[in-house]
């Protein structure tokens, strides 16, 4: 470990990464992004779920390749970097989880290490030694011989940042170390921060929320979103306003649909002064195929009630419903119209079933034999195909779908309502807690069932969205539907403003 | 560094035990003749030596119950074909045969729930009646009377004898075998780090994981040992009664699992000590064999280990959730 030997600029910086990208199949989960840790810094990483932040952490961790660019630790370039290498150069990262154990004490955690032949001795009280330094180093006051379940969460903390310095880490990822600390214990996580970085360690904060304790903690600030670094600096550069702008700033615009269906002919769901109540009055709209009609609206206007009265989810009061010229009671029992909510964990999935199981779930009746028996093998093929099509990604479409992700889920959430093939689709905030690659996917998505023919009403409250996706945007206000325009006359300030000008009115 | 964090559990056995002993020396003094004591230490060797392995699973919050069909397995297998080349020799052959045996069924297990991801519960249930079945279908159920001359005279050797109003009182050998194991699993488990492996995937897994620990192999190898000593205990079962018997030790499994239970290993894993299994073994046995002393009805004894078993688990659940009310509720993301 070389410490405060020179002023920090004449040193090396800890890591450089240099125009590093790195692409998920058609996502481009990072796009040429240049980083500098200054050794003895705290750099914090902001960004929202789905930046890209992690990305990045793990392939400083050597835990994923980069499709290209550089990554320089103690000036040094480290070509393709393994878990081992990063390792071997002092990289150590600290998960939200802390990676500990509960049961042992606090020595027997910092001295843990895998990885040793079973038989070999595992040092027992030799370890409280280096145990008492790691965490003087720290300067935290906890006793080597206590068990750790013992311990606060910000306790645990210290203990894990013990165990990174105390197998020679020297630049310490941490995952979220602010998420669970209240502000007392960040201000002590900060000061032994402190202590650690003046003797040359340095540390990168990957943080999404919290941003008001960010500019206190960091030297450095870089902000990420959508894969790119937008912004780095002293962190007095930065305020919470100027980070959450950035954070979230202007969504880039995705490009609109052309060649689209003409609203003309019969429509494939028409619906005439459907009300509900108070929740909404005499709302009148139409759904042709091949065109996608948006449904802005402020939250509370009634526009979720309004997807779900369509869908046949909630009862309506008289209005009716015509689907391809019939009228209907309700959709309830057409298969051909699916909505698919927002909420796909606790109203779309079964979330331990299978993917499998999921994805037929809503179309059986397809998967029955000749004894009107449901067929394993024509399950199976049904599960397999919409696997395919939407590109699901998972070892096998048996494991249950708890074990995807959050992009992966919404996937088989889609293809569950898609493989009745049905005419109407509707989408409640169809990318709600989805990170920017698959939602860009999921977008694709939608106008691709559009451009086969199916009718699609997309409920938003992203104004991006409705834009990058819809043809039409109906606006909702206070349970009516006050006004529709054709989407390329709308832009996102102008979707903001009818929403709320008209309740100003 | 373990042990005394759970010398609490551990002390406060140790006194249920001596109070127990003392309730019963007091409904009937012939409970501390020398010929009473030695006989529960007797019969806690092998309930005691398939402890120590089913305890070594339970830290890796796995459990075994398929020990005393392997013992059987084990006892009967052993004897067979001892017999059937009408072999003389050296009790150890029989010892070796016997873990050999045991290693390869527990082999079976671990394979199956470290490699599968099955639950051990439902793993070492199937196995348990499978592993007996199979013997009692393919091998036999006649009880044998007839072990190698070796073999049966070894359950009987004294290491210590006492005579008394004209009864001999002696201490088993095979006493001393199994304390002399529990010493060097104890220290197998502290002082090895293989022994910290074992605490650490019980403990939390995924850490133990990301750190480099190669969980499967740590998990077989808990089992692996647990079948090994199953077969042993297997062994020291046929050379003390003098007979192997297939039919025998059922319903064993859950004296074995109150034992290490109210021994203080944890059914969610990560704890477990052998001091603690070795006072729960003890205590089980002392209940167990005294019960006709004090003119209970044997048919209690059920209660009793059934009672333990509970007691045993629900302690560490009460202590956890009493923790969780004092320190509230952890704060997630």
């Amino acid at each position: 470990m070389t410490s405060d030997r020179d002023p920090a600029d004449t040193e090396p910086p800890a890591i450089e990464c240099r125009e590093i990208s790195k692409a998920f199949g058609s996502v481009q989960a990072l796009d040429s992004v240049n980083l500098v840790l200054r050794r003895g810094a705290v750099h914090a990483l902001v960004g929202e779920n789905g930046s890209g932040k992690s990305t990045l952490m793990k392939i400083i961790a050597g835990a994923h390749a980069p499709d290209s660019g550089q990554i320089i630790v103690n000036g040094t370039e480290i070509a393709d970097i393994t878990p081992r290498d990063a390792l071997n150069s002092g990289v150590r990262v600290i998960y939200q989880d802390l990676a500990l154990f509960p049961n042992m004490t606090v020595a027997e955690n910092i001295a843990f290490e895998g990885g040793n032949p079973p038989l070999s001795k595992a040092p027992g009280k030799r370890a409280i030694l280096p145990a008492s330094a790691a965490l003087a180093r720290l300067g935290a006051n906890i006793a080597p011989s206590t068990r750790l379940g013992d311990l606060s969460t910000a306790e645990r903390q210290l203990v894990a940042i013990a165990r990174a310095i105390s197998s020679d880490g020297e630049i310490i990822l941490m995952d979220e170390p602010t998420a669970a600390l209240t502000q007392d214990e960040i201000d002590s996580l900060l000061a032994s921060v402190r202590t650690l970085a003046a003797s040359g360690v340095s540390f990168i904060f990957f943080i999404s929320h919290k941003l008001r304790e960010v500019v206190d903690i960091a030297d450095d600030v870089s902000v990420i979103r959508d894969g790119r670094l937008i912004a780095t600096g002293p962190a007095s550069e930065f305020d919470t306003d100027r980070i959450s702008f950035l954070m979230t700033g202007n969504q880039v615009v995705n490009v609109r649909r052309t060649e689209v269906a003409a609203a003309d002919g019969e429509p494939a769901l028409r619906a005439v002064g459907l009300s509900l109540g108070t929740t909404f009055q005499q709302v009148d709209l139409e759904l042709y195929p091949g065109r996608i009609y948006g449904l802005s609206g402020l939250v509370g206007c009634g526009k979720n009630s309004i997807g779900l009265a369509i869908a046949g989810l909630i009862p309506t009061e008289p209005g009716r419903l015509v689907l391809h010229g019939k009228p209907i009671r309700s959709a309830r029992r057409h298969r051909e119209i699916q909505y698919v909510p927002d909420d796909r964990l606790t109203e779309g999935l079964f979330l331990d079933w299978s993917i499998a199981e999921n994805v037929v779930a809503s179309s059986l009746a397809e998967t029955q034999n000749r004894a009107h028996l449901l067929s394993s093998v024509r399950q199976k093929s049904l599960a397999e195909d919409w696997q395919r099509r939407l590109s699901i990604k998972t070892p096998t479409i048996a494991s249950p779908v708890s074990s995807l992700s959050g992009g992966n889920q919404q996937r088989v959430l889609l293809a569950k309502a898609l493989a009745p093939r049905p005419s109407v689709m509707i989408f409640n905030n169809p990318t709600v807690g989805v990170d920017v690659g698959s939602r860009a996917a999921i977008h694709d998505l939608i106008r691709a069932i559009a451009n086969d023919g199916t009718a699609v009403l997309l409920i938003s409250d992203e104004p991006a969205e409705l834009l990058a996706t819809s043809d039409d945007v109906g606006f909702v206000v206070a349970g009516r539907l006050r006004e529709t325009h054709p989407a390329d006359e709308l832009t996102e300030e102008r979707i903001i403003d009818i929403n709320q000008s008209e309740v100003v009115a | 560094m373990i042990q005394r964090l759970f010398a609490h559990r551990e002390a406060v056995l140790g006194v249920v035990l001596v109070v127990v002993m003392l309730l019963f020396g007091a409904l009937n003094p012939s409970f501390f003749s020398a010929a009473h004591l030695f006989g529960v230490a007797r019969s806690a060797v092998v309930l005691g030596i398939m402890a120590l392995g089913v305890m070594t699973v339970l830290i890796t919050n796995g459990i075994d119950i398929s020990v005393p069909a392997i013992g059987v397995v084990s006892m009967y297998l052993t004897t067979v074909t001892l017999n059937a080349i009408e072999f003389q020799g050296t009790v150890l052959l029989a010892i070796l045969l016997g873990c050999l045996i045991g290693a390869v069924l527990g082999l079976v297990n671990g394979v199956l729930v470290a490699w599968l991801r099955l639950p051990a519960l439902i793993v070492t249930i199937g196995t348990l009646t499978l592993y007996r079945g199979g013997l009692l279908a393919f091998v036999g159920t006649e009880r044998i009377r007839e072990l190698p001359a070796q073999m049966a005279s070894f359950g009987q050797l004294s290491l210590l004898s006492l005579s008394s109003g004209g009864r001999v009182a002696s201490l088993s050998v095979t006493v001393l075998i199994w304390i002399l194991l529990a010493i060097a699993l104890s220290l197998l488990l502290k002082r090895t780090w293989w022994g910290r492996y074992l605490y650490a995937i019980g403990d939390n897994q995924e850490a133990a994981e990301r750190l480099g620990v190669n969980a499967d192999r740590t998990r077989i190898s808990a089992f692996v040992l647990s079948g090994l000593l199953a077969g042993l205990a297997g062994i020291f079962y046929a050379s003390m009664n003098r007979a192997a018997d297939p039919s025998t030790l059922i319903g064993f499994e859950m004296s074995v699992l109150a034992a290490v239970v109210v021994g203080g290993a944890n059914v969610t894993g990560g704890r477990g000590t052998v001091l603690g299994t070795v006072l729960g073994v003890f205590l089980i046995t002392a209940v167990g064999n005294s019960l006709v002393l004090v003119g209970i009805p044997s048919a209690w004894q059920q209660v009793f280990v059934g009672g333990f078993l509970l007691i045993g688990v629900v302690m560490p659940a009460f202590r956890e959730r009493r923790q969780r009310i004092k320190r509230g509720k952890v704060v997630g993301d």
